[in-house]
């Protein structure tokens, strides 16, 4: 071919393959689970889970305290911990800048600008892992306090004042529900929203947020805003209950943290939790496994019968005329009903466990009675118990996604804004879409949600032992709460084996 | 003629592990054959989805009512389909997984899946 022909369709492939890539990362997805391997999969969870039942009525160990080991006591660990932190909160701050800046003035293809991995990706996948794995990333790097914190430094140092917040008052009604309705805000975005990957769109929804977090740092305190507030705070928070390092950056009134424990060793601190904060862990658990119910071919299903049914469709219709696509209205009344569903399944596995343990308690003798539970105190505590399976179920769909779309980054490093830079040289390295064995992707899934659904259960019981006191109480109570684990371990098991076709 | 992504110098970022092979060659070894029909946007195909096994020879022949524009998601190939004439996606099948075949539209919006590419180990 001629130079200049050559040129010509080099642009025009460009144009198609450049429009082509700005889907978003269906590039590839994980095999379903086989059959036989995700029945064998909840058939074996069922097992595990009686004979851990059985074993459960002569082990007393579980209501102790798990073991901890405080890592600041390591001289080591105590000298590099601080200057470790800063360099990670600096790195990231950037990050959180440059991805920003490559959003608004980058190039508007999905695949060749850095926010867009940097978000879906690198952020919320790949933090989420660290902090379920290794411990609180998050509450050490976290950019928008970062931001703020030296911002009103500088601020008030001009003002002459020490003060870095207006400290007004948190009302305490509120709670943690604004990180609630923050948070579902987010997995709507996450899952429905259509411009979810166009670059300046997700800029802007960015910057929104962190105007908005600025604003109640500004108001409440950067501390209160993080507990109550801050939807991924909160969120990273409860993921980082489940790993072995108990990580928290310094704060006012409060040191630096760094505890090491067994896996799921944090799931009982600070039982019970607020209500708030059981909606908030329920909420996370339905919108992980509603991310993957919605590219099953059973919500396509969903979508044919809400149009052929007359009364929905008219509603759709109307919804239509105001410009609201018919398939987002469904799959938002979809997303809706999947945490009502989950508070509706574990409010009434709590009240079933209550109601088991009393029935217990009043056979024993009176001196070895305790006094009644309620509802709210049981929801409190075994919440978090929950989490061990979400974790092992986001790990299994998410782990393909992190290692295929996650190698972007390394060209992405080289040209964040999609101008054609080439700054470390690594602009044409290839992504290896083939870098997970289908059979290790399917039974490390597979191990990882019965690993999981075993901490759970594990967690479970120490929680009953815990609030019910006797062993028999706390055996016969924890039936409700085992079949709602079964349950679930067998559902996120049923989703994996789903072709995906959304 | 299947248009081959890589091939541009400026759009590297996403390399192939599969090569495009010319359609109309005969291959010496056993080739699987998969004629699909598309019809209103979707493939006639159980469950929308084509089965191959990993490592083989594939040769995907499409045919269309009207002009569509596929792309292959993780080959990253792409044909367009001018009815009558069917067109090709010829490859090894390289890479295992669940791949889309989706309609490459100017608009870019919405991109529902035409098939799925199977390859199974």
């Amino acid at each position: 071919m001629t130079g200049v022909r050559a040129g010509a369709l080099g642009m025009a492939l460009a144009v198609a393959a450049s429009g082509v890539q700005a889907h978003g990362f269906g590039q590839r997805f994980d095999l379903p689970l086989p059959l036989w391997l995700w029945i064998g999969g909840a058939a074996a969870t069922i097992v595990i889970t009686f004979v851990l039942v059985a074993l459960f009525a002569r082990e007393t160990a579980l209501a102790r305290r798990p073991w901890q080991f405080d890592l600041l006591a390591v001289d080591a660990v105590r000298i590099a911990a601080h200057p470790f932190a800063v360099a990670l909160r600096i790195a990231t701050a950037l990050l959180f800048v440059l991805a920003l800046a490559a959003g608004f003035f980058g190039t508007q293809d999905a695949y060749a600008n850095l926010i867009v991995v940097a978000v879906w990706v690198i952020w919320w996948v790949g933090v989420a892992f660290v902090c379920a794995l290794v411990g609180d990333l998050w509450d050490v790097v976290d950019p928008l306090r970062a931001i703020y914190l030296a911002g009103a430094r500088v601020i008030g140092r001009a003002m002459d004042t020490n003060r870095v917040s207006l400290k007004r008052a948190h009302p305490v009604r509120w709670s943690a529900w604004p990180g609630v309705l923050l948070f579902f805000a987010f997995a709507w975005a996450e899952l429905i929203w259509p411009s979810k990957d166009v670059p300046r769109a997700l800029a802007g929804a960015v910057l929104g947020y962190a105007v908005l977090a600025w604003l109640g740092m500004f108001m409440f305190g950067v501390e209160t805003w993080r507990r109550h507030g801050d939807a991924f705070a909160i969120a990273f928070r409860v993921l980082a209950r489940f790993a072995p390092l108990d990580l928290r950056s310094a704060s006012p009134g409060s040191p630096h943290r760094i505890v090491l424990r067994p896996y799921g060793g944090g799931l009982l601190d600070g039982a019970p939790v607020a209500w708030s904060l059981v909606v908030f862990v329920l909420l996370m658990l339905a919108t992980v496994t509603f991310d993957g119910f919605h590219q099953t071919p059973a919500m396509q299903q969903i979508e044919t019968a809400a149009q052929t049914s007359r009364a929905v469709a008219v509603v759709l219709y109307d919804l239509s005329q105001w410009g609201i696509d018919e398939t987002m209205a469904v799959h938002s009344a979809t997303l809706l009903a999947f945490p009502l569903a989950f508070v509706a399944a574990f409010a009434a596995t709590c009240a079933a466990t209550v109601a088991l343990a009393a029935r217990a308690d009043r056979l024993q003798p009176a001196s070895a009675r305790i006094d009644a539970v309620g509802l709210r105190e049981a929801a409190g505590w075994f919440v978090m118990t929950l989490v061990p399976i979400a974790v092992a179920y986001h790990l299994a769909h998410y782990a393909s996604l992190l290692l295929t779309a996650g190698q972007f980054i390394v060209p992405l490093a080289s040209d964040p804004f999609g101008f054609g830079w080439d700054l470390f040289g690594t602009r044409s390295r290839a992504v290896d879409l083939g870098v997970i064995d289908p059979y290790v992707a399917w039974y490390g899934s597979v191990a990882l949600i019965v690993f999981g659904h075993v901490v759970a259960v594990l967690a479970a019981h120490a929680a009953a032992l815990r609030l019910f006191g006797s062993r028999r109480s706390a055996l016969v109570s924890q039936l409700p709460m085992t079949a709602l684990m079964v349950a679930y371990t067998t559902l996120s098991l049923w989703i994996l084996a789903q072709p995906i076709v959304g | 003629m299947p248009a081959f992504a890589a091939d541009n110098p400026a759009d590297k970022r996403l390399n192939v592990i599969a090569q495009a092979t010319p359609s109309t060659a005969s291959a010496p070894t056993a080739t699987t054959l998969r004629a699909v029909s598309i019809h209103d946007g979707k493939a006639e195909v159980a469950n929308q989805t084509i089965v191959v096994a990993q490592g083989a020879q594939v040769e995907l022949q499409w045919r269309s009512e009207r002009p569509i524009a596929l792309h292959l998601h993780g080959y990253d190939i792409e044909t367009k389909v001018t009815p009558p004439a069917t067109a090709v996606m010829a490859f090894t099948a390289r890479l295992a997984g669940r791949f889309p075949v989706t309609e490459h539209r100017q608009d870019g919006r919405h991109h529902r899946a035409v098939a799925y590419l199977e390859v199974r180990p």
